[in-house]
């Protein structure tokens, strides 16, 4: 039967995934990167094989940091849920640093569009998680105001 | 907060222990000690009802409003 716990595990099991990838990515993304070069065909704005290289390796690596901080942020999220500490401050400020590293995310994906423009996309997607990800964090900011306000009423 | 309760007042007035007025009004003793040491946000009227009947008083007597400085 599914139940909350199972979810839970889920989203943990997830999270475990995506920070798997991103170590992952770490180690193999100059030969993916190579890989991807030659499969593709794209222009390049008349760089040189190695400079694109440089650039895309660039991004990438750019973007495993603001990646790395919003998995363990997530995974912190997820063990505080766990434990039944939902509506907590900490929390809050977890979403707050999430939406953040998904803004840092949609500005090196817009500076990548110099070189590579399909980083829009990327860029457009990020932007949009980071508002959605604020919004979530503006609903906790209220819910923890109700709970202090309900805890404190007797 | 500019409103004080006054539960201790009533209680030493009364000669009754936190322990056995909580479990009088049907409180727990942690809440009971919020509320003595005036750090409830708000006293539902069922609380405030069953501590009046408890200490024998009017609800004027568990509460004063204080200026703030």
């Amino acid at each position: 039967m599914w139940n909350k716990d199972k979810s839970l595990l889920l989203s943990r099991i997830a999270v475990w995934i995506f920070i798997l990838i991103a170590v992952f990515s770490v180690v193999a993304a100059p030969t993916l990167t190579k890989l991807f070069l030659d499969f593709s065909r794209a222009p390049m704005a008349g760089m040189t094989r190695q400079q694109t290289l440089l650039c895309f390796l660039s991004t990438e690596y750019l973007s495993l940091l603001p990646a790395g901080v919003l998995l363990w942020n997530l995974h912190r999220l997820l063990q505080r849920i766990g434990r039944g500490e939902v509506f907590v401050p900490a929390n809050e400020r977890a979403l707050r640093r999430i939406s953040w590293c998904c803004l840092v995310e949609a500005g090196i994906c817009v500076v990548s569009c110099l070189y590579y423009l399909p980083f829009l996309l990327v860029s457009i997607a990020a932007g949009f998680m980071a508002l959605i990800v604020r919004v979530i964090k503006n609903v906790f900011a209220e819910a923890i105001a109700l709970k202090d306000e309900n805890d404190f009423t007797i | 907060m500019p409103i004080i309760v006054n539960l201790d007042v009533m209680m030493a007035r009364r000669k009754i222990s936190a322990g056995e007025l909580a479990e009088r009004v049907g409180i727990t003793p942690a809440n009971l000690s919020i509320l003595k040491n005036n750090k409830a946000r708000a006293v539902r009227f069922s609380t405030l009802e069953a501590l009046c009947r408890e200490l024998e008083c009017q609800p004027a007597d568990l509460l004063e409003y204080r200026e703030e400085d």
